[in-house]
């Protein structure tokens, strides 16, 4: 499985705030464990069309958070000991799962309505 | 001699890589690239054709015969290098997307083409490293442009040999291909994503380039090695008293000379031929694709 980071030009969110966020919710649910290794800023930011300091302050700000750690000529990689709150992969899903609610009730759509198109996706639920 | 070699290596990349800046001039559209790939090919033929004769005509003594197919070489390496880096569709708009897997040089070599490569650099490099440790100065003291042999009281000697006074210059538009090579292969990975309908796709187009630019190099090695081995080789078989390994290196280096055709008529091959790319796969969520 690859993981794909992406940008969405229409998003009023500043580039790199997406990308940090983006890459904050992949090593919380796990998708990228401890020593993975993330692309050069250069690829990264050549792929997204941004400039490379935008890649470079997402990647800034994930260390400063202590999910990332950048050695000279060692590349970024996620931190060993990523500061992942526990319970944090169930308290992400909570949040996308309440903001799906929060959406689909301001559209109108009743909470029976929500469950039943939700049991839709899961097929085998 | 040197500056006019140097300019050489320094003017035509540095002219072709204009043309390519005003090839790509006013975007290209995507499915129109081929073609515009194919003027930047073509023009760096003319160019270093261009070079190449004049260099043939400005420096004596063989030494611009030998450096044709070489300066021939970095004309085509730098052309198809620029026709798969710059010379390149827009990209369409909307969201970009980005794999987390970092790209490496390697991942996109294929295996066969490059073993193939590389013999012939290490043959190549094989036969000029002989030929400059067992050549002597000419009759006017010019260092590494003979061959000879003593036979008791005679002597006999044979010209143009690839020694040092061919060699020296000769390793040097080498090493322009040898980094020119380098330098696109890099930047072919480096080359952003979305030019393909998908991450495969992209993967696909980024193999051809890589196999372009590689076989842009073998060609170029290969037609060099061309011309050195016959010169060489008939040089040795030339001789009329020779020394034990002159006649059997001398043969070997004269058959090799066929087979370097043959590698550049397939090197040349592998540049020209087109490829379609696959199917688009049908679109997955967001996040992991």
């Amino acid at each position: 499985m690859t993981l794909v980071l992406t940008l969405q030009p229409d998003d009023p969110t500043p580039p790199y705030e997406q990308l940090r966020r983006q890459l904050a919710d992949l090593i919380t649910a796990g998708l990228l464990g401890p020593g993975d290794r993330l692309p050069p800023l250069r690829q990264l930011a050549g792929d997204l069309g941004v400039a490379v300091g935008t890649v470079a302050r997402a990647y800034r700000e994930l260390e400063q958070e202590g999910l990332l750690t950048s050695r000279r000529g060692g590349g970024t990689r996620v931190a060993a000991g990523g500061q992942v709150p526990a319970g944090g992969r169930r308290q992400l899903l909570g949040g996308m799962a309440a903001e799906f609610v929060a959406r689909a009730r301001s559209l109108g759509f009743t909470d029976e309505e929500i469950i039943v198109a939700l049991g839709r996706q899961l097929p085998l639920s | 001699m040197s500056l006019i070699v140097l300019f050489v290596l320094v003017g035509t990349p540095l002219l072709l890589t204009m043309i390519a800046l005003s090839l790509t001039r006013g975007s290209v559209e995507t499915g129109e690239e081929w073609t515009r790939v194919r003027w930047m090919w073509a023009v760096a033929v003319l160019i270093g054709g261009v070079v190449a004769w004049l260099l043939y005509g400005s420096l004596d003594l063989g030494r611009g015969a030998m450096l044709v197919p070489a300066v021939l070489g970095v004309a085509v390496v730098v052309g198809v290098g620029l026709g798969e880096t710059v010379v390149r569709p827009q990209r369409p708009a909307g969201p970009r997307s980005a794999s987390l897997v970092a790209r490496q040089v390697s991942d996109y070599l294929p295996r066969g083409l490059t073993a193939v490569v590389l013999a012939t650099a290490v043959l190549h490099l094989a036969t000029l490293t002989l030929t400059t440790v067992t050549a002597s100065p000419d009759d006017m003291g010019r260092a590494g442009r003979q061959v000879a042999a003593q036979c008791g009281t005679t002597g006999s000697a044979a010209s143009p040999y690839p020694g040092s006074y061919y060699s020296v210059p000769m390793s040097v538009v080498f090493l322009v291909i040898g980094l020119t090579t380098v330098a696109a292969l890099m930047a072919v990975v480096r080359r952003p994503r979305g030019f393909a309908p998908d991450e495969v796709g992209d993967d696909v187009l980024r193999r051809w380039s890589t196999t372009r630019v590689l076989a842009a190099a073998g060609a170029a090695l290969a037609a060099s090695h061309a011309g050195t081995a016959f010169f060489a080789g008939t040089a040795l078989l030339r001789m009329e008293c020779q020394r034990a390994w002159m006649e059997p290196v001398g043969w070997v280096l004269v058959a090799s000379v066929p087979v370097a055709l043959l590698l550049l008529g397939w090197f040349l091959g592998r540049i020209v031929t087109p490829g379609a790319l696959p199917a688009a796969r049908p679109q997955q969520p967001a996040g992991a694709r």
